[in-house]
């Protein structure tokens, strides 16, 4: 296993983590900007869809959101508690 | 008159305080130019009159996304006299993204923070008077749904005032803002000058080449100090977006969501598909039978209005021409109507509701097999009913390369008109197993629709990364529902309506004009022929069928009746004896309305009437079964109808129908060539 950052895509249901940065194209990173992914917000994934994807998660506990595994690969966290 | 415009993140409620606040006498449109639904209204508040206006919702004005260039195009170029921001209660910091990029704008403005109910269950309290305090400008609490805060609203309008911008760039950036916003003269200067420097642009900005490079320059500058502009902005605005939630919201325990349970089903990876597949089906089943003691009813009419015409005497060529023209044509226009009507509503509550993202969840993975978001896939099940439906409900998606390529597979789903056709030959020619053969043929159309999904995936490669909100779980508003459903029909009976009227006309002239003693109808059949050879096809009037078939599939059966048994004609009628045919066939419609809920769980049989048998019996006679397999899948492949082909010019152009056209032909022709082969290779 590669000792990078963890990202939001290796986390499993259940777990919470806090968003350390986006990265990836831009227009990607605009997206999830606006839709409320940007660091400091905390995650935690609360669902998969079948096979892994899509990534269900609760944003800062209100805000429901489904990402792609692929997409999710760019959103760098820390694992919470 | 004020104009008022509604700006906020999606379903935050904008359209549903829009209806409320109109006592539900709202008008819903579309957006000039394009097919993005909106709602507006006029509202009186004291002496004075609102102009009410429902913007596409959008998370950031700059945004890439359709919806938001509109939206920031209205703006820009037509600026309101009030921007009113709605927010939901429950999310405040996501949305105050926006709100601090509005108040940038120079228009006056106030703030609803909607939702408040589902917000205080989850234990979120927000105080209006603090947010006031940090922002300046009026707030107001509402719930939309229950008409709560809805004259604070309209008082708060009249306090609306133009706002200090709330977001502070930093001492170097602000002297940038500064002197690029000093050579702006539109009111959102400051907003255009932050936009610039964040290295954004649109042609529809009121700025010159020369600002933009002096933008540019001082962008360059920047970047030793503060890194790439566009995040660093971005970032301010985050942190003051949180700053004055963290000072405003006060969250306690959550009173639960009764949501989880629900959620559980429909969004677990087995029991969600299945649920969904359940629902939408029932759903579907459900719009069927509702309307189909209705499709009836228009029959009943248009025969009766064809029996008032004879009697009142018009009569020979003139007579034909109305009543089979003009009259069948219209009938087949309206009949369309009580179905769109119905799936509209369906639709709507899918959506309204929060089920159609909770379907896009579930069916993600499966879509993206074909590049495509996971909510496409409820076009798709809808075409099942009726593609026309289908079509209009692309619109849900936001990408217009998404919205085209569902839209070139929604022809290949077999629909309701196409399932008697199906159902006869399969009944005359494979006596022995029908309901297979059909089946195998709603199989093979969702086949080609899937393989016409993935080239066209390899073709338009960009694959828009899909992330989207899953709203919680919402009881829609029964007036708004009611009123889009019912002015999305309107526009189906005024757009669609003169391309299918006009289709039906034609094809009566093809039938009645003479060309050397013969009809154009039956020259232009005989001339296709050699063609239809090829599948086994060698009768110049199952041909001709396939003719007015284009027009509508319902009609082949009547068309094929006509041509082996010659026309049924109509007989004059009575006007009191037509009141009572029209009476009696309302009576029955409701009748069978109400009969339609128990129906929905029965399994559909296949009752073949007694006159097509009559007909079977002919058609038995000039076919062979491969022949007969070969009519069965071009019938269920060419174009579904002129109503569909009429959808996608509304929706994409005509350039985009015209290809759709031809592409379904070509599909037909060498699926039902290559089948009727592979049948006479095996059977001999
Ligand atoms: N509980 C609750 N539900 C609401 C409230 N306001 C609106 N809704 C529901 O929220 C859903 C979305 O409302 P819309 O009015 O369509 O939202 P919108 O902002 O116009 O959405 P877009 O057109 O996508 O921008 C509907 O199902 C409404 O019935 C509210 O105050 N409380």
């Amino acid at each position: 296993m590669p000792s990078g950052p963890l990202t939001l895509a290796e986390l499993e249901v259940g777990e919470e983590a806090k968003i350390l940065s986006i990265e990836g194209p831009g227009f990607l990173r605009r997206k999830l900007i606006y839709m409320g992914l940007y660091p400091g917000t905390t995650v935690r994934v609360f669902r998969k869809g079948p096979a892994g994807n899509p990534v269900g998660i609760i944003v800062d506990d209100v805000l429901l959101l489904a990402v792609r595994r692929k997409d999710a690969q760019f959103i760098k966290v820390r694992r919470k508690g | 008159m004020r104009r008022v415009v509604f700006v906020g993140n999606p379903n935050t409620g904008k359209s549903t305080l829009i209806s409320a606040l109109s006592g539900r006498r709202m008008e819903v449109a579309n957006w000039p130019g394009t097919t993005v639904e909106r709602i507006s209204a006029e509202v009186e508040a004291g002496s004075e009159t609102f102009r009410l206006v429902d913007l596409p919702g959008v998370y950031d004005l700059l945004d890439e996304s359709p919806d938001a260039e509109i939206t920031l195009r209205e703006l820009v170029e037509n600026p309101p006299d009030v921007i009113v921001n709605v927010l939901d209660a429950a999310h405040l910091e996501r949305d105050l993204h926006l709100t601090l990029e509005l108040m940038e704008m120079g228009i006056p403005m106030i703030l609803i923070l909607n939702m408040v109910d589902e917000a205080r269950r989850r234990g979120i309290e927000v105080l209006p008077s603090k947010i006031e305090e940090e922002l300046g400008i009026p707030v107001v609490e509402t719930v939309a749904v229950k008409g709560e805060g809805l004259d604070e609203l309209l008082s708060a309008i009249d306090r609306a005032a133009i706002p200090v911008p709330p977001v502070h760039y930093g001492k170097d950036v602000e002297v940038a803002i500064e002197e690029i916003a000093s050579k702006i003269s539109h009111p959102a200067r400051r907003w255009l000058a932050v936009a610039l420097l964040m290295g954004e642009e649109r042609d529809f900005f009121p700025v010159g080449a020369s600002l933009k490079e002096v933008a540019d320059v001082w962008r360059e500058r920047l970047r030793s100090e503060v890194g790439d502009s566009f995040l660093y902005m971005e970032g301010r605005r985050i942190s003051t977006a949180r700053g004055v939630a963290s000072r405003v919201v006060f969250r306690g325990k959550s009173r639960g969501m009764i949501q989880e349970k629900l959620d559980a089903l429909l969004m677990n990876p087995v029991a969600g598909p299945v649920a969904m597949l359940l629902f939408l089906i029932l759903a579907f089943r459900f719009a069927f039978f509702l309307s189909s003691p209705w499709v009836e009813f228009m029959g009943t009419l248009s025969r009766v209005l064809g029996g008032w015409l004879l009697t009142a005497g018009v009569d020979g060529m003139f007579a034909s021409f109305l009543i089979e023209g003009v009259i069948s044509g219209a009938g087949t226009v309206l009949s369309f109507a009580p179905v769109l009507f119905l799936f509209y509503l369906v639709l709507g509550f899918m959506e309204l509701s929060g089920i159609m993202a909770r379907m896009a969840f579930v069916l993600d993975t499966l879509m993206s097999f074909i590049g495509l978001p996971g909510k496409s896939f409820a076009p798709l099940m809808m075409a099942f009913g009726c593609n026309v439906p289908a079509i209009y409900a692309t619109r849900t998606l936001e990408n217009f390369r998404d919205r085209l390529k569902v839209a070139l597979m929604i022809p290949f789903m077999s629909c309701s008109a196409r399932l008697p056709v199906l159902v006869l030959f399969a009944a005359v020619f494979f006596p022995r197993n029908p309901v297979p053969v059909v089946l195998s043929l709603y199989l093979l159309g969702a086949m080609v629709a899937f393989i016409t999904g993935s080239l066209l995936k390899k073709l338009f490669r960009d694959e828009s990364p899909s992330i989207f909100e899953i709203p919680p779980y919402r009881m829609p508003d029964p007036g708004l529902l009611l009123g889009i459903s019912w002015s999305r029909t309107l526009e189906f009976i005024r757009g669609a309506g003169t391309i299918i009227v006009a289709g039906v006309v034609l094809v009566w002239f093809t039938m009645h004009m003479h060309l050397y003693g013969e009809s154009i109808y039956r020259l232009v059949s005989g001339g296709m022929l050699p063609l239809f050879r090829l599948m086994g096809v060698d009768d110049w009037r199952l041909v001709g069928a396939l003719i007015p078939g284009f027009v509508s599939k319902e009609v082949i059966i009547g068309a094929l009746a006509v041509g082996f048994q010659g026309a049924e004609h109509l007989s004059p009628i009575g006007f009191v004896e037509g009141l009572s045919m029209i009476r009696d066939a309302f009576l029955d419609a409701v009748k069978g309305s109400v009969e339609a809920p128990a129906l929905i769980f029965g399994i559909p049989g296949f009752r073949i009437p007694p006159v097509e048998l009559t007909l079977g019996a002919h058609l038995s006679k000039v076919l062979t079964p491969a022949g007969a397999l070969a009519y069965m899948v071009f019938v269920l492949l060419y174009t579904p109808c002129l109503a569909t082909v009429a959808a996608i010019k509304q929706e994409f152009g005509g350039r985009w129908a015209l290809l759709s056209i031809v592409y379904q032909m070509t599909v037909a022709f060498i699926l039902a060539v290559l089948f009727y082969k592979i049948a006479v290779l095996i059977h001999g």
